[in-house]
């Protein structure tokens, strides 16, 4: 693997992850806290309110802060449970051939047929109301389509490669093929499927918690954040910008490490070292 | 060629039929049901809501109301909108022609712009100025759609009074040709914001199939045939470099539907994006699966003319028949 990967991708990533984990510490003041709505509302940016504060006196950077912690919390784990069933289906794909093969790729098809968001829709109003873990599991399982043919297409190169027929030969059996020999000639594969999950699952968080249908308050994210900063006049940027921008860095930065990790692997194509 | 074709249209019956029943189901799995904003009520006794549920066939099991959903859909009956209070049919023939005025639109502006603009990034690669438009395009992805079209409502509508805020015409507004330019007004920003990010990822795959061909050796033999640099790069490399673009066509299609949604519910746009959104939210059976139908359909006939597309632009793909 010679990819290059882009330090300042990497670093924003690193950062934002980081002030998620440590929201409760970093926060100034508590999320869901009214300082003073008489006084104190409405606030822009100053020393004691780096981001200022909203309609109802609360303070900007820690509500960010927190919403960060349900964002990006939310895209992992819905990064893992995509990963994990399109690998599974991926590779049982690959392995199996014929009648198997060709129905969960015709499955995988219809869903990735369908919109998204209509798809998530559906899920969400089935669910009623949803937590963060349960809305994590609803974004991966209609996500894991994209891997499982990256990972099929991979593990179907793999299974042809001069040293894994040889491992066949030699009678490794299946469970110790596929962990030993395939799955970490699938890493590379992985982490493309990982960081371009992550960069969808941000969006649809954040837009579904922006519909009302995800994360609701008092509990914030990033996309309920710009709800409530929603049709309210341009005197109070600072509430539509820092999330805009947050959610923005974020996903460029996802996208910039996609799309190096992808490179990288080109390269090695093309040296011939793959 | 016929075998080809009679093969993707059953293929695609299939799908549009895997896909309405998806969603059939799962509507009706999630709590509540149509009538449940006029009957949550204490007072309306439970004899009454069977009543109702019985009158339209929901007391029935979900494969037979599917059954009977396939065959009155074959006859063209599609059923009672309960939340708008009219028949599906009539509130799809007045939202579908706004969502397909929508997407066309954005969706010219996406291809129109980011095609020519790819190429010329991908066959100028090393110049400062493609490498810069490149980033940029990357960036513009990478904002969500809602809040590109937040920030467009907000600026250029709110703020500056440019643009409508919302709606698709002024309403006792002009006719005619005056008409036409206040529904040229008022879609302007929703277009605009819906082709930006496909624009994008158009003029992304450009690029990179444009500077991949560039260095083809077919290519230097167009050159050496002593054609100028100009009907190189359009008829012998662009054509070729179409294929990857036309492909995200055929994706992009299949799943517009699905980015209108939010895009027609900020702008308050009547189209279909938020005739199902608004349907899943009331639980409107009938209304949900009618649009999904049609959704559906509009999926597998775009990504189809796609595939039509491709073999226009790639001779190898019609070898296999």
């Amino acid at each position: 693997m010679t990819a290059r990967l882009p330090r300042g991708a990497l670093v924003v990533l690193g950062a934002m992850l980081a002030a998620a984990a440590l929201a409760p510490w970093l926060a100034p003041y508590a999320p869901s806290a009214q300082l003073d709505p008489a006084t104190l509302a409405w606030r822009p940016p100053s020393l004691a309110h780096p981001l200022g504060t909203d309609s109802f006196s609360r303070d900007v950077l820690s509500r960010m802060l927190h919403g960060a912690r349900s964002t990006l919390g939310v895209a992992v784990l819905a990064v893992a449970v995509s990963l994990t069933l399109g690998t599974l289906v991926g590779a049982l794909a690959a392995t199996a051939r014929g009648g198997i093969d060709a129905l969960l790729m015709r499955l995988t098809d219809a869903l990735l047929a369908m919109p998204r968001l209509l798809l998530l829709l559906l899920v969400v109003a089935g669910a009623g109301t949803l937590d963060l873990a349960p809305l994590a599991l609803v974004l991966g399982a209609t996500g894991w389509m994209t891997t499982a043919r990256l990972v099929r297409q991979e593990t179907a190169r793999l299974l042809a490669t001069e040293h894994l027929r040889g491992a066949r030969v030699l009678g490794v059996p299946w469970p110790r093929l596929l962990r030993r020999h395939v799955l970490p000639g699938l890493a590379p594969t992985l982490a493309v499927a990982a960081t371009a999950a992550f960069a969808a699952a941000v969006p649809l968080e954040s837009g579904l918690s922006y519909l009302g249908l995800g994360v609701r308050t008092p509990l914030s994210s990033w996309g309920n954040l710009l709800a409530d900063a929603e049709s309210l006049p341009l005197q109070h940027w600072w509430l539509i910008l820092f999330p805009t921008l947050a959610i923005a860095t974020t996903v460029l930065a996802a996208n910039r490490l996609a799309e190096a990790i992808a490179d990288g692997m080109q390269r090695d194509v093309d040296e011939g070292t793959r | 060629m016929a075998r080809a074709v009679l093969s993707r249209l059953l293929q695609g019956t299939l799908v549009v039929l895997g896909v309405v029943a998806i969603c059939f189901t799962l509507i009706r799995l999630a709590p509540g049901d149509p009538f449940f904003r006029a009957l949550d009520e204490a007072t309306v006794p439970a004899a009454q809501r069977d009543a109702q549920r019985a009158a339209f066939g929901y007391d029935r099991p979900i494969p037979e109301q599917f059954v009977r959903f396939v065959t009155n859909a074959a006859r063209g009956e599609l059923g009672w909108s309960h939340s708008r209070g009219e028949p599906v049919a009539r509130a799809l023939a007045t939202t579908v022609p706004a969502s397909a005025l929508l997407i066309a639109v954005a969706a010219l502006l996406a291809f129109g712009v980011g095609i020519p603009l790819g190429a010329w990034m991908g066959w100028h690669a090393e110049r400062p100025a493609a490498r810069w438009l490149d980033r940029g395009a990357l960036l513009l992805l990478s904002v969500p759609d809602y809040v590109l079209a937040l920030l467009a409502v907000m600026g250029p509508a709110l703020a500056w009074r440019l643009f409508p805020v919302g709606g698709m015409r002024t309403e006792f507004g002009p006719t005619g040709a005056a008409g036409l330019l206040d529904v040229a007004r008022h879609l302007a920003l929703p277009a605009l914001t819906l082709a930006l990010p496909i624009g994008a990822v158009v003029a992304r795959l450009q690029r990179a199939a444009m500077r991949t061909v560039r260095d083809a050796d077919f290519v230097r033999t167009a050159r050496a045939t002593g054609a100028s640099e100009a009907r190189v790069a359009r008829r012998h490399a662009l054509r070729s470099a179409l294929v990857p673009v036309l492909a995200y066509a055929g994706v992009h299609l299949a799943t517009a539907l699905g980015g209108v949604v939010v895009i027609e519910r900020i702008f308050a746009w009547p189209g279909m994006g938020r005739l199902l959104y608004e349907g899943v939210l009331s639980r409107d059976y009938p209304l949900v699966a009618g649009g999904v139908l049609v959704a559906a359909v509009g999926a597998v006939v775009g990504t189809m003319l796609a595939d039509l597309a491709l073999r226009w632009a790639d001779p190898r793909q019609r070898g296999f028949e």
